[in-house]
């Protein structure tokens, strides 16, 4: 057995409930997430994502379940667990009286890096968040994409397993989305192992590599992103254009084996098909077997947006 | 039909009441005001009238001087809840960015107004019709006729619709409801007491002995509360010894008293109108006194008015942080100052230190506007340059004819203790909830360092700021010392011993239990502060709710007192009165009267001296700061919100750290 293979899991989180009054805002969530992975953490505001991260950064006083970081579980040793992470809350968490310089030295002392040490690692950060020529700028004079990179900056200070970024993309232009994700794509590249809530799915696409979608406290769909488009396709949605129009061919492909439905467009066939029974490359022969002469053959894009619609309900805690 | 009736829908004063209803507080603060109404005037019936009362048939009649005591307590209510309720509401739709919104509405600026108001005042009419069953038992007692009651509660609606329409303009004019909680109380002390002060200004006979007026105003002040109040005051006085006649038997009040007529207080007509209702020995007519109220009522008018001209141009002002001007100002004053007087002399630069071990104190200290040396020396020069300066002069002059005590440090320390407590809550109650409302606590909490240092570290500024507010305070004692020792000719026999020895020996106990005061209650009120900034959410709340608590905590050990002495009567004095010791400002004031002398009394046929009082009343403050700060810092990582498992951090070494960096070229490069 190999050393990663025996490894615990970086986070697993097993049953994990939190109740505010009468509000059930996190009910039986159980995850896990190995090293070195990317899981994006998707739902609709109020769906329980923020509080589930704030149980793994131990600031969640109470809850119910289990949660672990490197088999170290919160509730029992919530020190060793903020020594294996970094947190980045879903507002920036700067202090506006410092430099960036002060900033980062602040939370150097903070995480007790030794002073020698400091300059170097600060130097380090900055040089990778792209922030170096703003070093002692202050940093309320700093845009809101360069606090949001010195906020990741000061998470890599210590050096942590795990990286809690809850929102980090939130209220960013475009431009400092993009350099954002580049980062998180750098740090992904590092090893780290990212814990990332977000809205904003294209994204999360581009940069995850597993992912967990929740709603009203719920996760409803857990695993890697291939396997949650699996699952949704069941019922995938191919758009056919024949080079002329064939109406007898609707009836004759509704009763064929793994087509649900075929509904008869202006310029197109809008066939729902369930893919366990016939595979989109099935679906292409037969038609050609019907006869009918494909101009277009276009299976509809599983992408993270339509997965997340298909998944929910749109219901809030 | 619909239409029609939609001309007088009122859908704002509909909202308002709606929200009103649905708030648990609501219905918290209507329990709480109706307990306390009907607790104080149970109080006070039983102990101004069924004391006195042999046979039931005595009662009868006894409703007139019932139902004075109800009104005025309705008049204390009405003075101190009405401002807060209606201050904020136009503010808070300004705070909430709904007001814009409000204004792009059908509804017109007017009808906004006109409904916002109302909803005020139909809520403090709720809390006026709280005290009708005991209005209705002192009706039913007799001794009061139909006509007074319709007039208090004239009286009483017409301070509601007045103190409505001050709060609604200063919501309208001001930006924030801070500001306008404030303006509100300003402005209302303002137009019901500044006639008074113009009219002493005005009058050549009262410049003359404008000490003397302004006295005899606080006496009327007191008395026209009621006069079992006063009453209560001269036990008091006996009870500790006071060397002087109580206030209401100042010779000056007695030349001043003659009627309420005599008061030039328009805008605030319910002592003059109280004066005459419950007059049984010149009987005035209902209209006569009902038209002591058009002042009012014209006011109510002018400040509605000016409320809704300054409605729309005023609904969109930029925030300004006022702390930050001021501080702009003092350093622009400052800076011309030095380099006029030293050509621009700097004896303490601003360093570009790194923080080494305690990066919070570090903050705190080198960063923070309340911690940092260069406005910490400010604060102190602002306060202890007049107060050693005009010290110094007083003590030059050497008046030393008058008192033992010079009335001028009485004042400097009330002013220097106002002050320097003042600073000691805006700092302590914010140094938390500050980093709560700015989001960057959680960052904070998320880190190594423990609760337990984050609030230590967090002290940090609090105990320069501590010490630098203690010094202009300490420097009044010192004058006053000073001013004592230099005094000469006294005779101090009425602290019952002889001699200028053991005179001398008093001052030092002064001084000692001065500086015990000062180093027990500023960490007292700091630590208390702390943890209500711990519990509330946002810093505005936190000040004014420990400045609340800290007002509410000096003042309602003395209404409390005087109550309970109204209602037991002289044999139960020397019970009642430890009471007073509950509250904080009790003993320096006592230092400062020197009346502390006199509280020497049996208690149990024991005696006991004022000295074990002081330890006594010292070592209980003390135990409460040992309290506060036991609990505070124990229960700190529940009231800042995280998991914790205890244990010290030692630095921790980086020889690894972000080995993938090492070799990453630069992005920039």
């Amino acid at each position: 057995m190999t050393e990663t293979q025996s490894a615990p899991p970086v986070v697993s989180v097993e049953n994990l409930s939190i109740r505010y009054g009468s509000l059930q805002a996190v009910d039986n969530v159980s995850f896990v997430i190995p090293r070195g992975e990317v899981f994006g953490f998707i739902g609709p505001n109020g769906a329980g994502k923020s509080s589930t991260i704030r149980v793994l950064a131990t600031l969640q006083t109470q809850f119910q379940g289990k949660a672990r970081i490197n088999g170290v579980e919160v509730r029992d040793d919530p020190d060793a667990v903020r020594e294996m992470i970094g947190y980045v809350p879903d507002f920036f968490g700067v202090y506006d009286d410092l430099t960036a310089r002060e900033y980062l030295h602040f939370f150097a002392a903070a995480y007790r890096i030794a002073p020698q040490q400091r300059a170097g690692i600060v130097d380090d950060v900055l040089q990778l968040t792209d922030l170096t020529q703003k070093i002692d700028s202050p940093v309320e004079s700093l845009s809101r994409g360069m606090k949001q990179r010195l906020s990741l900056a000061r998470v890599l200070l210590h050096d942590p397993d795990l990286l809690l970024l809850d929102e980090p993309a939130s209220g960013l232009d475009p431009r400092a989305r993009i350099e954002v994700r580049e980062l998180l794509k750098a740090l992904q590249e590092m090893g780290k192992t990212i814990l990332i809530s977000s809205h904003i799915l294209h994204e999360l696409a581009q940069l995850c590599t597993r992912i967990g979608i929740i709603e009203a406290g719920k996760l409803v769909a857990e695993g890697s992103l291939s396997d949650i488009f699996r699952q949704l396709s069941l019922k995938r949605v191919v758009h056919v254009q024949l080079a002329k129009r064939m109406p007898e061919l609707v009836g004759q492909l509704k009763s064929v084996q793994g087509v649900d439905d075929v509904e008869e467009q202006t310029d197109r066939l809008v066939i729902k098909l369930r893919e366990d029974e016939l595979a989109v490359e099935d679906l292409h022969r037969e038609i050609v077997r019907l006869g009918g002469r494909i101009r277009m053959y276009q299976p509809e894009a599983m992408d993270m947006e339509t997965a997340f619609m298909k998944l929910t309900e749109g219901v809030t805690a | 039909m619909n239409a029609f009736w939609s001309l007088f829908g009122l859908p704002l004063l509909a909202k308002e009441l709606t929200e009103q209803a649905a708030r648990r507080r609501t219905y918290i603060i209507r329990t709480v005001y109706a307990a306390l109404l009907c607790g104080f005037a149970v109080l006070i019936f039983w102990g101004q009238v069924f004391r006195s009362i042999n046979d039931p048939l005595d009662m009868l009649g006894q409703g007139r001087s019932m139902l004075q005591v109800l009104v005025t307590l309705q008049i204390v209510g009405i003075l101190l809840f009405v401002p807060a309720l209606s201050c904020g509401a136009i503010s808070a739709e300004k705070e909430s960015n709904t007001f814009g919104l409000l204004l792009l509405t059908r509804l017109g600026p007017g009808t906004i107004l006109l409904e916002k108001y109302l909803g005020r005042v139909f809520s403090m009419v709720t809390f006026l019709l709280l005290s009708f069953p005991l209005i209705g038992f002192c009706y039913a007692l007799g001794g009061v006729q139909q006509q007074d009651i319709w007039l208090s509660i004239f009286m009483l609606l017409t301070m509601v619709f007045q103190l409505s329409a001050l709060g609604i303009f200063c919501s309208a004019f001001f930006r924030t409801t801070v500001a306008s909680f404030i303006a509100t109380y300003v402005l209302g002390a303002l137009i019901f007491f500044g006639p008074i002060f113009i009219q002493l200004v005005a009058s050549p006979s009262a410049q003359t002995d404008m000490r003397k007026a302004v006295r005899s105003y606080v006496d009327h002040s007191v008395q026209g509360i009621t006069q079992r109040t006063t009453n209560s005051i001269k036990k008091l006085d006996r009870w500790s010894g006071a060397k002087t006649p109580t206030l209401a038997q100042q010779p000056q009040w007695e030349a001043f008293d003659a009627t309420a007529d005599d008061m030039h207080i328009p805008f605030f007509p319910a002592p003059q109108m109280m004066s005459q209702m419950f007059n049984n020995w010149s009987p005035t007519p209902t209209w006569a006194i009902a038209i002591r109220a058009v002042p009012a009522w014209m006011l109510t008018g002018f400040l509605l008015l000016l409320a809704r001209l300054a409605l729309v141009q005023r609904a969109f002002l930029q925030p300004r942080n006022y702390v930050m001007d001021f501080f702009r100002l003092i350093d622009r004053m400052f800076h011309a100052m030095n380099t006029r007087f030293t050509k621009g002399v700097v004896l303490v630069n601003d360093t570009m230190s790194l923080p080494i071990d305690d990066p919070v104190a570090w903050r705190e200290v080198s960063k923070r506007s309340l911690g940092t040396f260069r406005y910490l020396l400010r604060i102190f020069l602002v306060m202890e340059v007049p107060i050693l300066t005009v010290g110094l002069v007083v003590l030059g002059i050497g008046d030393f004819s008058s008192n033992l005590r010079h009335p001028l440090f009485l004042f400097f320390s009330i002013i220097a203790w106002t002050l320097g407590l003042l600073l000691v809550v805006v700092k302590s109650s914010t140094i938390i909830s500050g980093e709560r409302s700015s989001e960057t606590l959680n960052v904070l909490l998320s880190t190594p360092l423990s609760s337990r240092e984050i609030i230590w570290q967090k002290l940090a500024g609090v105990r320069r700021l501590s010490l630098v507010v203690a010094i202009p305070v300490l420097t009044v004692v010192g004058l006053q010392m000073w001013y004592a020792a230099m005094h000469g000719g006294y005779n101090y026999s009425n602290y019952g011993y002889g001699g200028r020895s053991h005179v001398d020996a008093i001052w030092l106990v002064y001084g000692l239990t001065q500086f015990l005061c000062v180093l027990v209650f500023i960490p007292l009120v700091s630590w208390m502060s702390l943890l209500i900034g711990l519990l509330v959410r946002t810093q505005t709340r936190a000040i004014f709710t420990s400045l609340a608590v800290l007002v509410a905590w000096i003042v309602v050990p003395f209404v409390v007192a005087m109550i309970a002495m109204s209602a037991l009567g002289h044999e139960y004095e020397e019970m009642v009165m430890p009471v007073l010791l509950l509250s904080p400002a009790m003993l320096p004031a006592l230092m400062e009267t020197g009346e502390l002398g006199g509280f020497s009394y049996e208690f149990n046929h024991a005696q006991v001296t004022p000295y074990l009082i002081i330890l006594f009343t010292l070592g209980f403050y003390f135990g409460l700061v040992v309290v506060l700060r036991t609990l505070t810092l124990r229960w700190a990582p529940y009231l800042l919100g995280r998991q914790e498992s205890g244990g010290s951090m030692r630095y921790k070494s980086r020889q690894h750290v972000l080995p993938t960096l090492a070799g990453r070229p630069s992005k920039s490069a």
